[in-house]
């Protein structure tokens, strides 16, 4: 029997607190006041603890006193409870709310968020049972499911009506409140005892980090040397911001890739801190004792799932729930301090940005720039970068699956383009230029007459570059040979008269070239924006030494413009993209499909010139009515309803004329 | 007669043992023996019927007072310095009883648990009030409990018939049930104390009979018995020498010489507690007319201004003589 040693109790009683027949005597390890009323309850046969705090003098009425949080009425209960050393140890034992800290509660001398305790429930250990029959106060942390010290988890129903007991209620500590049975004297005693449902035990690796967690805000933990073996970091900081810390991890790290609020995903209710698993709990416990490595494991975890959660980048989809966590209202704003250099930190570190794309403000180095920056930077227009990284000359970065992804490109290779084009001119831009085909000008360059600048292109169509210097060189060659007098009546410019002297597929421009600037060809400046078209020459006659000339071949491979083309074919670019859509010709034609075409059909234009040559003066629209009346029909290309004729066809009526 | 309160107080401490309270503390020690040796079985009751006035409660918290008290300060249950009277009210080895008027198996409970100071005593269905009283009785290791006022199961009872029906009612039965059930489920020994008129309630019945350990004699004592006289005698003289003890009188007073014993014992009837009683009210009178000590003529006063008129005689021995034809057989 457990000596009696109440003191003075019978006179004066606080709040007409009475004593009750069985004492508590002490307030055993781990019991916060609402545990103490409940095995007050069960030592004196009570079936309701608002019996026993009755005798504690509380005025108990219907929601009146709800005794998971008491913490009023001290003097009077540790009357009724008969506790030998006066209400000091209730004080350590009551979970108050914090005055100036709303929502957080006094745990036992460490604060804690009051949402994370259950003071409706009772969740029980059986093995703990078995050596104490007395509950803890950490049984009602939601946050474990296990019981700190047995590493048990713990029973939060009864095993046969499956129905949560409660502080409200008891036929004994060990016994479901629900589960009765009446023994041969009538007496109503508990029937299911929990302590015959032992649970199963956490097996975990990592126990020192388990530990660590619950021995943070354990009662029974009285080890104070933890602090040591803490990161001075995270040594500074107070238990119960760890604790909070550690939560808010465990958070972060159980997000739903869903949770698309950059808010931290909590636990809104009690049911929904079964996300706390033992694993969790050590793994965002090791976070700070590995700190600050465990800090960028963590973030390397999170961000292997950033592919998974929503948005396009940038450190809110890498690392989301850690940012969330430096934003969070219940981490202690030191921690939130500690977070956002950590993370600003392992986004400087990391390396690993082929994986992931984001703004170039989270980038180390600033090797590679969004397209915006960089059409800044450029003084190019996007649509012109992003045609450079679509032809794979710029180098980019973009996440794959990503629709509205950014695009990274290199800056050191954008600048290296940027230094190509002010020191080269591109064949299409020499084309126009000098009026001449573009698949002409590999032969001036066979000449001498232009410098090819070095290829920056891989993909197969990339267009010849030439130094700007060679080009500007030739045209001021030419343009100081050609005569700033009027021209001749019945000059014609260089242009034209290559058209009207020479068939198609044909490069003369060559020798044009070396006989302007070896002043064997008399020119004459006309004023036209073309180098060709602002020469003129006497008359067509004057290029006869063409058809003597071993004419110059055009550059088999090339690939052409469809208005090069039309050049080419001595056509427009309209035609040539009707052939193109009709599919007589690619949309990438090169000299050689040309010249088959070319061998095969025969366009409207081209017979009338034939015909006109000849002596038949033929207008276009009545070439076709001919040719139909003598059986022969040509393919229509819509919707210009341009015709095509076979020349195989035509040659016969051609040699006739 | 106005009662004094002082010298009234100093009487209801007064603590006299005489042969027949020595004869049934040891009747409480034997069975709480049998209780402390064999812990879980059930076990058994004694009982003491006596008429009013005759020192029944008194021998109980006689027993309390010292044999029980004793005995939680050398198991150390209770701190030697605490006062033995708060030891006495606040121990529950040796609980005392008081049943309720007219009492039912509910205010029996009731009983049981107000004697354990419950707080919620009267609270509750009858059944959890006495599954409380059994954990009560167990948790605090109760080893024996008086039952006092057992004539108050008998619901006909009237007091101004002073008897009893000998009729067993329904209520009468469950009750006593309950008794032979503590004394098996609680396994405690009790002790049922009342009037001669109770008897019938509790040994009426066959079962209860079977765990009746035997009834302790405390009848009225009898002139002709020379031990019983002199008992009587022997009880007078701690009287008054205990008066002068606790302050009532400067001197001793001398209640054994002449015929005073004889006419006391005329007066009450033989019984010791009414002897105290008869000796207040003749107290109150001599320290009313400033008498240093308690004499013959202050207990013959007593007789005419209390006795008298409490039925307890009609006549004043002391005034007229004993009549011989008052004298009661035994």
């Amino acid at each position: 029997m457990r000596p009696q040693t109440r003191p003075e109790l019978s006179r004066n009683h606080p709040q007409g607190a009475t004593p009750l027949v069985v004492p508590v005597s002490a307030i055993l390890s781990g019991e916060s006041v609402a545990e103490l009323v409940l095995r007050a309850t069960a030592l004196n046969s009570y079936r309701r603890t608002t019996h026993v705090l009755e005798a504690a003098g509380f005025e108990v009425g219907r929601h009146s006193v709800r005794i998971g949080s008491l913490s009023h009425g001290l003097d009077g209960l540790c009357v009724a409870l008969g506790l030998p050393y006066g209400s000091d140890h209730l004080e350590h034992a009551a979970i108050r709310p914090i005055t100036g800290k709303p929502g957080w509660v006094n745990f036992f001398g460490i604060p804690l968020r009051a949402i994370h305790r259950d003071a409706r429930r009772r969740r029980v250990s059986p093995m703990s049972l078995r050596k104490s029959l007395h509950l803890k106060a950490m049984w009602s942390v939601g946050v474990f499911s296990f019981d700190p010290g047995t590493k048990e988890l713990l029973l939060d129903r009864c095993p046969e009506c499956l129905r949560p007991p409660t502080f409200s209620r008891s036929y004994g500590l060990q016994y479901c409140e629900f589960c009765v049975s009446v023994d041969r004297y009538g007496v109503t005693r508990g029937r299911v005892d929990f302590r015959d449902y032992p649970q199963p035990t956490v097996e975990i690796n990592d126990l020192e980090a388990l530990d660590f967690c619950s021995g943070l805000v354990d009662p029974e933990r009285s080890d104070r040397d933890w602090r040591r073996c803490l990161h001075p970091e995270i040594g500074a900081l107070e238990q119960a911001a760890i604790f909070e810390g550690i939560l808010a991890v465990a958070c972060a790290i159980t997000s739903r890739v869903s949770h698309t609020s950059s808010t931290l995903e909590r636990p809104s209710c009690l049911e929904e801190y079964q996300r706390f698993t033992p694993e969790v709990l050590a793994r965002s416990s090791r976070m700070f004792l590995d700190w600050p490595d465990g800090f960028h494991q963590i973030a390397a975890d999170i961000r292997a799932t950033a592919g998974d959660r929503s948005g396009y980048y940038g450190v809110r989809k890498e690392l989301g729930p850690l940012v969330a966590i430096s934003m969070d209202q219940h981490v202690d704003p030191l921690l939130k301090s500690l977070f956002k250099r950590m993370i600003a930190t392992d986004m400087e570190r990391w390396d690993g940005a082929a994986q992931a794309i984001r703004t170039a403000t989270y980038r180390a180095d600033d090797d590679y720039v969004p397209v915006l920056q960089a059409t800044k930077d450029s003084n190019l227009d996007s649509r012109t970068i992003l045609r450079l990284v679509r032809s794979g000359v710029l180098p980019f970065r973009r996440l794959k699956n990503i629709k509205k992804g950014p695009t990274l490109v290199d800056v050191a290779a954008l600048m290296d383009i940027l230094a190509h084009r002010r020191e080269t001119l591109s064949s299409t831009k020499v084309a126009v230029d000098f009026g001449v085909p573009r698949a002409c000008l590999s032969a001036l360059s066979d000449k001498g007459l232009l410098t090819p600048a070095r290829h920056l292109l891989s993909a197969p169509y990339a267009m010849d570059y030439y130094e700007r210097a060679s080009v500007e060189d030739l045209r001021r060659r030419c343009e100081d040979r050609a005569s700033l007098t009027p021209p001749p009546s019945g000059a014609l410019t260089v242009t034209q008269a290559v058209g009207r002297l020479l068939p198609k597929l044909t490069n003369p421009w060559p020798e044009i070239f070396l006989r302007i600037i070896g002043g064997q060809l008399e020119v004459w400046n006309v004023g036209r924006k073309s180098l060709m078209s602002s020469l003129a020459v006497r008359d067509a006659a004057a290029l006869q030494f063409l058809n003597a000339a071993a004419p110059g071949s055009l550059d088999a491979d090339m690939v052409l413009t469809q208005i090069d083309a039309a050049a080419v074919l001595k056509t427009t670019p309209v035609i040539v993209n009707q052939l193109v859509r009709e599919g007589f010709l690619s949309r990438k034609p090169t000299v050689t499909e040309l010249s088959a075409f070319e061998s095969e059909f025969i366009l409207t234009s081209e017979i009338a010139k034939r015909f006109s040559a000849l002596g038949h003066k033929l207008r276009w629209r009545d070439v076709p009515r001919l040719l139909r009346a003598a059986g022969v029909q040509p393919h229509i290309l819509q919707p210009k309803k341009t015709l095509v004729w076979q020349r195989r066809e035509i040659e016969p009526f051609l040699a006739a004329a | 007669m106005l009662p004094n309160g002082e010298i009234a107080a100093q009487f209801l401490q007064m603590r006299i043992k005489h042969d027949r309270l020595i004869g049934a503390h040891k009747v409480f020690d034997s069975m709480r023996k049998m209780k402390i040796d064999a812990p879980w079985e059930p076990q058994r009751f004694s009982c003491i019927f006596a008429p009013t006035g005759s020192g029944k409660s008194t021998t109980v918290k006689v027993y309390i007072e010292t044999v029980i008290v004793d005995y939680v300060i050398a198991q150390g249950l209770f701190p030697a310095s605490m006062s033995r009277k708060e030891i006495a009210h606040r121990q529950h080895i040796a609980l005392h009883v008081t049943l309720a008027a007219k009492a039912t198996e509910k205010s029996f409970a009731s009983d049981i648990l107000t004697g354990f100071g419950d707080p919620r005593a009267s609270r509750g269905t009858k059944d959890s009030m006495l599954g409380r009283a059994y954990d009560y009785m167990g948790a605090k290791g109760t080893q024996i409990m008086f039952i006092d006022e057992v004539q108050h199961l008998d619901h006909r009872y009237e007091a101004d018939q002073k008897k009893s029906s000998r009729v067993f009612t329904a209520e009468n039965s469950s009750v006593t049930d309950m008794m032979k059930v503590i004394m098996i489920r609680a396994r405690v020994p009790i002790v049922f104390l009342g009037i001669d008129g109770a008897r019938n309630l509790i040994l009426g019945d066959d079962q209860m009979n079977m765990r009746n350990l035997g009834e302790i004699d405390f009848s009225q004592l009898r002139p002709e018995r020379p031990a019983e006289q002199r008992m009587f005698v022997l009880y007078l003289g701690s009287v008054g020498i205990l008066m002068q003890q606790r302050g009532i009188f400067p001197k001793e007073s001398d209640l054994v010489s002449g015929e005073i014993p004889p006419k006391v014992h005329e007066v009450v009837g033989g019984r010791l507690g009414t002897a105290s009683n008869l000796i207040l009210a003749a107290a109150t009178i001599a320290r009313e007319r400033g008498a240093d000590q308690l004499l013959e003529t202050h207990l013959s006063a007593a007789v005419d201004e209390w006795a008298i008129p409490a039925k307890l005689i009609n006549y004043n021995p002391f005034r007229s003589g004993i009549r011989q034809r008052e004298l009661r057989a035994a």
